[in-house]
């Protein structure tokens, strides 16, 4: 087969990954849940360019950066997901628009 | 030859679940997409070798990340029809940015020197599995970004507590401790009281009888 | 690497088992929606209002201290797999990880996080 696989299509893959998941927070300004999603979108994208350089180079170094970022990750989305909790039962909406106190 | 097949094979199942999340209209869809992703992701990240942190998203990601969209979905009560209004005025500025920002990545990633076919390693006698190559290098090397992310689970656990947890005040609890180092003094008097006077009467001491029926 | 491959297989057939489950019963007879099949069942008269309650956040305090208490295990396993060759260094580095964690857990026990009423 002529496909082989090599870093650049990893790499390419993790570049769209990125670019759908910034282009879902700009679509979806109005849904805070499907931000955090595409969030977690792009934290994905990050962590499979890291294991994919991990596994051409030959390097664990890649999968325990991604171990970390995980953690973070979950930790994040842990305490964000609070705030929109406590945000839709303050404002009694999830629209971003509803968040504007501190406009003017 | 499979390998290239199955990586080609979850990168599609990732761009699919992604599409699913970014063009649904209702947001369970939307986290149904996620979770193809993150499965397709785990399969991807077997397929480099990287098992434990593939089955660690597994466990993690979708069991328990997927898990608490979930729940905040089922909370908050979104009118998704409502909620795809609008259409801004920088919407096609922020995704021709978008655009631009994959474009150039993807060209840095094609140009770089990382083009060369995968390293095949032989290794001297058997390798190590993936946990155990982990394991050694977590706790020694990376000692301290292990500390911190003990801390980071510390904050995200009491922050946590903080913004959610609202205690009950009108609900009886018992409390063990206490009663479990009840002394005979505490629980109970012997008394005598008048006759016919009953045990509420002005005249009735506790302690001062206690002490004359002792005594 | 090549021992994961019976679990992609299995996981292919059960995908593979599950659409055909749900896509040859849409094949053979395609369903035919019509107004009163499609409404709710009350027993004869039009629904009052939407069946949904409002769900607790006791639930969600539940969720977010497994992620937490899950990521601790998480961290454990490699450790236990290893611990013969990390041997003292390696070992009070993850009793400094748990005593982190154990302060958090005595902070969310005495304020009473893990009662449920």
């Amino acid at each position: 087969m002529f496909f082989t696989l090599t870093l650049t299509h990893v790499l390419t893959l993790s570049a769209v990954l990125l670019a759908m998941g910034l282009a879902g927070i700009v679509l979806n300004r109005r849904n805070i849940i499907t931000i955090l999603m595409c969030l977690e979108l792009i934290l994905l994208s990050v962590n499979i360019n890291l294991v994919g350089a991990s596994h051409f180079r030959v390097d664990l170094t890649g999968q325990i950066f991604s171990f970390f970022i995980l953690t973070v990750a979950a930790a994040e989305l842990a305490i964000g997901l609070a705030i929109v909790t406590l945000f839709f039962r303050n404002k009694g909406t999830v629209e971003i628009d509803a968040a504007g106190l501190m406009k003017d | 030859m499979i390998p290239d097949l199955l990586f080609l094979a979850f990168s599609a199942g990732i761009l699919l679940g992604a599409t699913l999340v970014i063009a649904a209209r209702n947001p369970m869809v939307g986290v149904m997409g996620m979770i193809l992703t993150f499965l397709n992701a785990a399969g991807l990240f077997i397929l480099f070798g990287a098992e434990f942190l593939g089955l660690l998203t597994i466990m993690v990601y979708v069991g328990a990340i997927a898990v608490m969209f979930l729940f905040v979905l089922m909370t908050i009560d979104i009118d998704y029809i409502k909620l795809k209004e609008g259409f801004a005025p920088y919407l096609p500025a922020g995704l021709l940015v978008v655009a631009l920002l994959a474009a150039e990545l993807i060209l840095a990633a094609a140009h770089s020197p990382a083009q060369l076919t995968p390293v095949v390693v032989v290794g001297q006698g058997p390798q190590p599995q993936n946990v155990v190559a982990l394991g050694q290098v977590l706790f020694t090397t990376y000692a301290l970004p292990f500390q911190i992310a003990g801390f980071i689970l510390l904050t995200a656990m009491v922050g946590a507590i903080v913004l959610t947890h609202r205690p009950r005040n009108d609900v009886k609890r018992q409390n063990v401790t206490a009663q479990v180092l009840r002394k005979r003094e505490d629980a109970m008097v012997l008394t005598r009281p008048k006759t016919g006077a009953g045990a509420t009467a002005k005249h009735w001491n506790p302690k001062s009888v206690a002490k004359k029926v002792k005594a | 690497m090549a021992e994961y491959f019976p679990i992609l297989l299995f996981a292919a057939i059960a995908v593979a088992i599950a659409i055909a489950m749900s896509a040859i019963p849409w094949l053979v007879n395609r369903p035919r929606y019509g107004k009163a099949k499609m409404s709710a069942y009350e027993s004869g008269f039009e629904a009052f209002d939407t069946a949904r309650r409002t769900f607790d956040v006791r639930f969600y305090l539940v969720a977010i201290l497994f992620i937490v208490f899950d990521l601790e295990v998480a961290f454990l396993f490699p450790w236990a797999m290893v611990i013969k060759e990390i041997s003292w260094f390696g070992f009070w580095s993850m009793m400094a990880f748990l005593a982190v964690l154990t302060i958090g857990f005595i902070y969310e026990w005495k304020k009473g996080a893990l009662e449920w009423e």
